[in-house]
């Protein structure tokens, strides 16, 4: 009997190993120059952004500015882009056109003089997109309680030219979204109707999709991609609660900047710590000219680009499975708002009754909207 | 009748005497005929003691303040030792009684007090140990003592040969077996030696010895670790057989022997040899109380893992698929349970174990760095035996017993865990809904057909399975057999055939999430001839040659989606063949009788057979599938690739003095199959792969000189190594690569270059009731992994330290035997963190945050120190007793200390957040039961 005991303490310890935070205190890689630019055959204008690397405990846009930026392409061309945010430089609008066949580079200065250089980068011929397609999948996550549900992107290009081809695609979507609740009143000390309810109920939100697809065709039969999957837009947001969109760019780059792309995919998708792989540095394509031991990090990218927008009207008899605001229809908590949190918003429910409301429900650019309909929203 | 009863010392004696002749009957003839000869005439009395226990391992009682100073007289040259003693007491009034095995009482009859004085025995560092002792366990020693010492000396002279046939010769040769008398088992690395010339040899793996010498008489000293020496004169007239018996020092079992051979250290022309038995590694404190014979290896200098839970170590800084590990012959390829927890060798079933670092004999070839020679247990084939045990992990049992008495026995050995049922009792429903199991099982058969025909059958398997309810499904299991012919064909000839065959699979599946769910398996098949001899050619060479052929099948398996539901593509991979044969000769050459030479030549060839698709890539370009130039498609059994290489070994031995000598060697060796893994640890999911048209056979170098000493009877042994090692064509991972799914392997793989060195210090107590060995390790490993022809690098093209590069290691084991049935074992390990690399920026593409790593292990993850403790608690000693139970009692990191296995990140809310994970993080304390048939001793 004591040795069942005894059993039965020491297994747990077997698979409980002991986690604790950690703080390795490397300091040695910080304020790196980051370039992100893309230079492309479709119409401008084009953007470089310059930021510097931040801590990995406080990740943060730093922007680089005050550098003399051109792009420079092998006819000697030179064009001088212009900061138009801290960090973000932008060329001028038809002062440059990114011709398929020909090379580029980028020409950096920072404001202490120091030269930084990008490799030669030729624009590919573009391939153009065949046909994109949306399914209705339901996925798994182990770490949700629900299965996930929503619309999964595929994409077929049309067959590149040459043997092979290196395929990049961004994605930048848009949809269109309600707030949880409209704006019917405010409290001030004193409950008054708010005049136009609706204009902060309906937005369009924008925004990139935080993931990188990139194809390599060298081992496929063709140089095509295949009903190649691209995103997943999950009901657990409001994506799909109204209409969508996503602007779906298609570009071909060189083998070289498909590799910078494909290693960074292959450091973020690794999370088994037990036989973890080898992590290692990416290297990108621009160098210090006096100090090539200086490391900058980024990619200067030229591609050919075909683009496609794409719509979706909100899925019929799915569920949702975002976290709808708390409505307090106990109005007594209005007597513990400071005045210094004035106004307190409130919302009409549909059963008539009135209820305390947080403004992020009712006002849907706090959810990074615009109250603006996009030119080429329908 | 207990001890303070007695109230008469004489008395007391008497029933020692009484008890000790009792138990060893046989021997008393002997004992009382003990002749000692002239040479001690006219000693002193304390240095006639002093050498008369030295020569003949015999005790004298007695009370040294009631003695006159005196010398010894000894009149005439054949009187027995009780005789001499008694002519030359009686005139000072005193008795002289001996009880037969060795035991001299000395008293002068009066009435003594009722207990022992403090300084009634001669008190002398092992004598008084033992006089404790005997109080002690006087209560035992009632029912029947069996744990009696006793000497032998073999006084008259044994003729070899006979005048006849040794007419015309100068010399002539003595040969013989050396056996244990308890059981008729072979002893392997017995020395004999002829005392008046100093020409020695050790015996082989049975017992086995060859000497030759001028005609004439001898004195032959046999000795072995945990056995009494005994000696002969002999007179060699021609030559002849000497079969002899050497008895084992009752102490022996739970004496930590280290090595079995108490000379090998200093006077062995080999270097970087570890040799470990199973009673070595059953003191040492386990995780778990799971012996293990790969964590107690970890405490030898030189040797060492990533992390705790990886299944391969490192030899002298060479990554974990360098060493061979075979047992009985039979290569094992996954030596783990439970991915790396505990090790796959029930240590019940296993006899000891030798790690060869540096000086590999020539008959090994085929991997680089070490070869870690295992031998089963031989079955007793005197009589029936089991023994078994219960951890908190396994249960395991051993029975043995002789198939034809003395001639053939048996030996098979099951272990297996319990852990299913367990838990199944634990509340967390991951640990609930899992399952891990593992078992592994020998056979060992052993024949004896005649004095030169022995027959060995041999079988192991073992297997894993672990459902984990997070989602992945992983099997694995080795299977294995080989069949030995031992043969001899004559004193100085002698040749072991063996067919060896072993078999490695595993079947992964993952089944996360539903649309990446996948399977694959693997199966690599090793069948291996070999065919060893051994010639004594005469007393300066002794002669090493032989062969062996292994034909490789790999299996390596598809990439399967696990399911309709999986969006897995299928990938598909192409078996491999390959035959890797070698011829070798190695003569250990006694230049002169401080100066001896081992040298060594082995041959290799290794062919790469189909089918097979073989692709051809541009020229100068780096070996992407982007730049396949051409494929041709290989028949089933074409040759598509030869290798040959030659494997040199060398090595050279010098005494300085006759316990001090100084050791050099020099080793290439070649190596045509590597582990595909670009994990930091070994996964068991990682394949193995042969070497092929494209992938060359790496080839590794290793200098090492050495220094030896012994102290004090040999009795301490230090030594200190130093090494240099390059290994050539060294697979190394491309950055990102993934095995699984990349179907042209050689498209992931940069061959480059690792260099090694480092220095060894080692101190070792070999027995006595405090024993152990402390160890530092200073060394490196250093990685370059850049192929110029193809301009491809990892880590930009510079160096860097391997996973494995820990420069400092300090390991410290110490075992203490309180008494017979109470003994402690402890060790302290020391390292430096591994190298790792860290995440050290986070920076923003297209909006992407991206993290940027450090250089290639540029950081360290901090050190590594544990102590363990066990304590291990025998059952009582009586001699009659149908089983014999000990507990023991262990604690796997006394200090709790989280020693970090590995450093990782998450991101949580947009923030990443570095966590250190420790494998056994807290203290581990375990108890286990062991038992065996038969009483303590058996």
């Amino acid at each position: 009997m004591r040795t069942k005991i005894f059993l039965f303490l020491m297994i747990p310890l077997l698979f409980a190993g002991c986690e604790e935070k950690f703080d390795p205190g490397v300091a040695d890689y910080q304020n790196l120059l980051v370039v992100d630019g893309l230079l492309h055959n479709g119409t401008g204008p084009y953007t470089v952004k310059l930021s510097y690397s931040s801590p990995v405990d406080n990740p943060l846009f730093i922007p680089a500015g005050f550098f003399h930026v051109k792009i420079v392409d092998d006819l000697g061309v030179s064009t001088a882009l212009t900061e138009s945010e801290p960090g973000i430089y932008t060329t001028a609008d038809s002062r440059l056109q990114g011709e398929t066949g020909r090379k580029y580079k980028l020409y950096l200065t920072s404001p202490n003089g120091n030269k930084y250089e990008s490799d030669w980068e030729e624009i590919h011929q573009e391939v153009g997109i065949d046909s994109v397609y949306a399914q209705y999948e339901y996925h798994s996550d182990p770490d949700l309680n629900h299965t996930p549900e929503g619309y999964q992107f595929y994409i077929s290009s049309e067959t590149a030219p040459d043997d092979s081809a290196c395929f990049y695609w961004n994605m930048v979507e848009t949809w269109e979204f309600f707030s949880d609740y409209t704006l019917d009143f405010t409290y001030s000390g004193y409950i008054e109707p708010f005049p136009n309810p609706d204009t902060v109920y309906h937005c369009w939100a924008t925004e990139v999709v935080p993931q990188i697809f990139v194809l390599n065709t060298s081992n496929l039969s063709q140089p095509k991609a295949t009903n190649f999957p691209l995103h997943f837009v999950s009901t657990d947001t409001k994506r799909l609660t109204v209409k969508y969109s996503v602007l779906i760019q298609q570009m071909v780059i060189s083998p070289a900047a498909w590799k910078y792309r494909d290693q960074i995919n292959s450091l973020i998708s690794d999370d088994n710590f037990l036989f973890a792989s080898q992590p290692f540095q990416v290297k990108g394509n621009i160098q210090c000219v006096e100090n090539p031991e200086e490391q900058v990090l980024g990619y200067f990218t030229a591609a050919g680009i075909s683009t496609r927008r794409v719509f979706l009207d909100r899925p019929p008899g799915v569920s949702f499975y975002y976290v709808k605001c708390y409505a307090d229809t106990d109005l007594r908590g209005l007597g513990f708002i400071p005045h210094t949190a004035w106004p307190a918003y409130l919302t009409l429910l549909d059963n008539g009754r009135m209820a305390i409301i947080s403004e992020i429900c009712v006002d849907c650019t706090q959810n990074g909207g615009v109250l603006n309909k996009p030119d080429f929203w329908p | 009748m207990k001890l303070h009863n007695l109230n008469r010392i004489d008395g007391l004696i008497l029933t020692l005497v009484c008890i000790f002749s009792a138990i060893s009957v046989s021997f008393a003839q002997q004992k009382g005929d003990l002749i000692v000869g002239r040479q001690y005439h006219d000693l002193k009395w304390e240095n006639f003691v002093r050498q008369i226990e030295n020569d003949f391992h015999i005790k004298f009682f007695y009370q040294p303040d009631s003695l006159p100073d005196f010398r010894i007289k000894i009149l005439q040259s054949s009187l027995t030792l009780q005789e001499v003693l008694r002519q030359n007491f009686k005139p000072l009034g005193f008795q002289v009684e001996n009880d037969g095995s060795g035991n001299y009482f000395i008293f002068n009859g009066q009435p003594m007090q009722t207990s022992f004085a403090d300084d009634f025995f001669v008190v002398r560092d092992t004598l008084k140990v033992e006089t404790v002792q005997l109080q002690n366990q006087q209560d035992e020693k009632q029912e029947g003592q069996y744990l009696n010492t006793f000497s032998d000396y073999i006084t008259k002279t044994v003729i070899i040969g006979s005048k006849r046939q040794g007419f015309n010769l100068v010399k002539a040769t003595v040969s013989g077996y050396v056996t244990g008398s308890e059981n008729g088992k072979p002893i392997g690395q017995a020395m004999v030696k002829v005392e008046e010339t100093g020409n020695h040899a050790a015996t082989d793996d049975q017992g086995f010895y060859s000497l030759s010498e001028k005609k004439g008489k001898y004195t032959l000293v046999v000795n072995s670790m945990g056995r009494f020496e005994k000696k002969y004169r002999i007179e060699l007239l021609s030559d002849g057989k000497l079969d002899i018996n050497l008895d084992a020092q009752a102490f022996m079992l739970e004496e930590a022997v280290i090595t079995s051979n108490r000379h090998h250290n200093v006077k062995s022309t080999q270097m970087g040899v570890e040799k470990l038995n199973a009673m070595i590694i059953n003191e040492i404190p386990a995780v778990m109380g799971e012996k293990d014979l790969i964590k107690v290896a970890l405490l030898l200098p030189g040797i060492q893992t990533v992390g705790e839970v990886s299944s391969g170590f490192n030899v002298r800084g060479s990554p974990a698929d360098q060493n061979l590990f075979s047992i009985n012959q039979v290569p094992i390829y996954n030596v783990s349970h439970l991915f790396g927890f505990f090790s796959a060798f029930n240590t019940d079933a296993i006899n000891d174990f030798d790690v060869y670092k540096s000086s590999i004999p020539a008959m090994y070839g085929g991997r680089l760095s070490s070869i870690f020679d295992i031998s089963a247990r031989q079955g007793n084939a005197g009589k029936f035996s089991a023994r078994g045990g219960i951890s908190p992990v396994t249960a395991r049992m051993v029975a043995e017993g002789p198939i034809i008495r003395n001639k053939s026995s048996y030996l098979v050995g099951f272990r297996s865990t319990y852990s299913d049922w367990v838990l199944k009792n634990i509340k967390d429903p991951d640990i609930h809904n899992s399952q891990a199991n593992f078992a592994d099982a020998v056979a060992n058969f052993s024949f004896t057909l005649d004095k030169n025909n022995q027959l060995k059958v041999f079988t192991y398997g073992s297997r894993d399975y672990a459902n984990l309810a997070i989602g992945t499904e992983n099997r694995y299991s080795n299977a294995g057999a080989s069949l030995i012919w031992q043969h001899r064909f004559s004193s100085k000839h002698s040749a072991a055939f063996s067919l060896a065959s072993s078999n490695y699979f595993f079947e992964e599946i993952n089944k996360e999430q539903v649309s990446t769910a996948y399977k694959q398996s693997f199966n690599l098949n090793h069948s291996e001839f070999r065919s060893d001899f051994n010639l004594a050619l005469n007393e300066k060479h002794t002669i090493k040659y032989g062969l062996n052929a292994v034909l490789y099948h790999l299996k390596q398996g598809d990439f399967l989606p696990y399911n309709d539901e999986s969006l897995v593509m299928r990938k598909s991979f192409e078996s491999e063949q390959g035959l890797e044969s070698g011829l070798y000769a190695a003569d250990d050459f006694m230049v002169t009788r401080n100066f001896e030479i081992s040298a060594g030549i082995r041959w290799n060839m290794f062919g790469y057979f189909g089918p097979k698709t073989v692709f051809s890539y541009q020229e100068g370009l780096p070996v992407i599938s982007e730049n396949i130039s051409d494929t041709t498609i290989y028949k089933n059994n074409s040759l598509i690739k030869n290798y040959t290489n030659v494997d040199l070994r060398l090595s050279a031995k010098y005494m300085i003095t006759e316990d001090m000598s100084a050791k050099i060697s020099y080793n290439r060796l070649h190596q045509h199959l590597f582990l595909l893994s670009n994990t930091i640890t070994i996964s068991p999911t990682d394949k193995w792969k042969l070497c092929d048209s494209h992938l060359k056979p790496m080839a590794g170098d290793q200098f090492s000189v050495g220094w030896y000493k012994n102290f004090l009877g040999n009795s301490l042994e230090a030594s200190v190594e130093a090494y240099y090692k390059k290994v050539t064509n060294q697979v190394d991972y491309k950055d990102g690569a993934n095995f699984r799914i990349n179907e042209i392997p050689e498209t992931g793989i940069i061959q480059g270059e690792l260099s090694a060195w480092g220095i060894e210090f080692m101190l070792k107590k070999k027995i006595g009731n405090f024993n152990g060995w402390i160890n530092y390790t200073w060394s490196r490993a250093i990685i370059l992994a850049k192929n110029e022809a193809t301009g491809e690098s990892n880590n930009f093209g510079k160096r860097y330290p391997a996973n494995h590069d820990k420069p400092h290691a300090l390991n410290l084991v110490l075992n203490y035997k309180l008494t017979k049935r109470l003994s402690f074992s402890g060790n302290m390990v020391y390292n430096s963190g591994r190298p790792v690399t860290y995440p050290t920026a986070i920076y923003y593409q297209n909006g992407i945050e991206v993290t940027q790593f450090s250089a290639r292990n540029e950081y360290r993850l901090p050190g590594y120190f544990r102590v363990d403790l066990s304590v291990n608690v025998e059952g009582n000693l009586k001699k009659k007793k149908f089983a014999h139970g000990s507990w023991t009692f262990s604690v796997y990191n006394l200090l709790g200390r989280n020693n970090v296995y590995s450093v990782y990140f998450r991101n949580e809310n947009g923030n990443i957040t570095g966590y250190k994970l420790a494998i056994f993080g807290s203290m581990i304390p375990s108890v286990t039961y062991n038992f065996k048939l038969g009483n303590y001793a058996d």
